[in-house]
């Protein structure tokens, strides 16, 4: 039985045409009878506005969308980053504060030269010990 | 005003980067004329122009399928309005992932099957009957000159609505967009030898309507 198909991937000349009373000649006049009918539909005006915006929002929702996720792992990222520092910031807090009034209180009573001289006995060594952490000489003792 | 005052030289390497910019971007966007590129080779081309400059690019797919995507449509859901919803659906689709069309060994025959598959889905949401008895759905188009061929094309249109849908697309694809069977196998997933059976008795089936309707079949 011979290949009905030419190479292109259409077939011969078919006789059952014939069969059913349709001649070629008919079939070739139907064809194009048909492919002239093909232009009689055409789509409704609105569909091309219609189509456009539609595409236009799914692009503008997809942009925002997208501008969402990279804020949102942009913040990920730096929250994720600034976990060290927060923590190294917190051990430079107890070194760079300075010491709260009950400390201060503390500090002056230990002293023993009254509350006056004590207090100022206390503020003078704290800022003297703040300055040697900055690296810069501290402020002078006025009693020297 | 002197040209130096105008144009510093600072500003001729922004300037050359820009019309280096609209080159690309019109190379991109513009056929080569050098050999008449196939349907499916500008249905590529219109893709690539989407992708590269977004959704906005999509009116030139439209204006390049949209009358032949709606045709075939019209055959598998028999109705326009339906036929209409699919090719929207489907374009809208291409717009927001162009790739599909562009990577496609034949994005006409891939955007055809995207179209079938998606009027598939409303025929079956639908669930309406596969015979329409008359043509009020269509929107039709008629010149001057085609006036008095009007009534030829109605009978045409209600021969081919009479058909089991298995055998209008074939009919669709054979004659209005020119496919061989090969390529109307690949579209509709069915062996060539298949869809040349069924474009036998769609003819078959259409001749004897026609002739039944006594419709003067000519062809000028």
């Amino acid at each position: 039985m011979s290949n009905p198909f030419t190479q292109d991937g259409d077939f011969h000349e078919d006789t059952s045409f014939d069969e059913a009373g349709v001649s070629p000649e008919f079939l070739k006049l139907l064809e194009a009878s048909v492919l002239e009918a093909g232009k009689y539909v055409v789509p409704s005006d609105d569909l091309r506005p219609h189509t456009l915006e539609a595409a236009r929002e799914l692009d503008t929702d997809r942009k925002e969308s997208y501008s969402l996720t990279k804020f949102a792992v942009a913040f990920a990222v730096c929250g994720f980053l600034s976990l060290p520092v927060f923590s190294r910031m917190a051990s430079w807090r107890d070194r760079v504060s300075a010491p709260n009034s009950m400390r201060m209180f503390e500090a002056a009573q230990k002293k023993n030269i009254g509350l006056d001289w004590g207090l100022y006995e206390a503020f003078n060594e704290a800022r003297q010990r703040q300055a040697s952490q900055f690296g810069k000489p501290g402020p002078r003792n006025i009693r020297e | 005003m002197k040209p130096a005052e105008v144009f510093s030289l600072s500003q001729f390497p922004q300037f050359f980067v820009l019309v280096r910019q609209i080159g690309r971007f019109r190379a991109s966007c513009t056929f080569d004329m050098s050999a008449p590129p196939t349907f499916s080779d500008r249905v590529r081309e219109n893709a690539q122009c989407i992708a590269e400059s977004g959704a906005a690019a999509l009116s030139g797919l439209y204006d390049l399928t949209s009358m032949r995507l709606v045709r075939f449509s019209v055959m598998i859901t028999r109705n326009q309005h339906d036929a209409e919803d699919a090719v929207q659906a489907v374009l809208v689709r291409v717009a927001g992932n162009p790739k599909l069309l562009s990577r496609a060994s034949s994005p006409w025959s891939y955007l055809l099957q995207m179209v079938r598959n998606e009027s598939l889905v409303i025929l079956r949401k639908k669930r309406r009957g596969t015979t329409v008895s008359d043509l009020t759905d269509l929107l039709t188009r008629r010149t001057v000159d085609e006036i008095e061929k009007e009534e030829s094309y109605r009978a045409i249109w209600l021969a081919i609505r009479t058909l089991p849908v298995d055998q209008s697309e074939v009919v669709v694809l054979k004659i209005w967009e020119e496919m061989t069977f090969l390529q109307i196998s690949e579209v509709l997933a069915i062996p060539p030898a298949t869809a040349a059976s069924r474009y036998r008795y769609a003819m078959q089936k259409l001749a004897i309507e026609l002739r039944a309707q006594s419709v003067e079949v000519t062809h000028e």
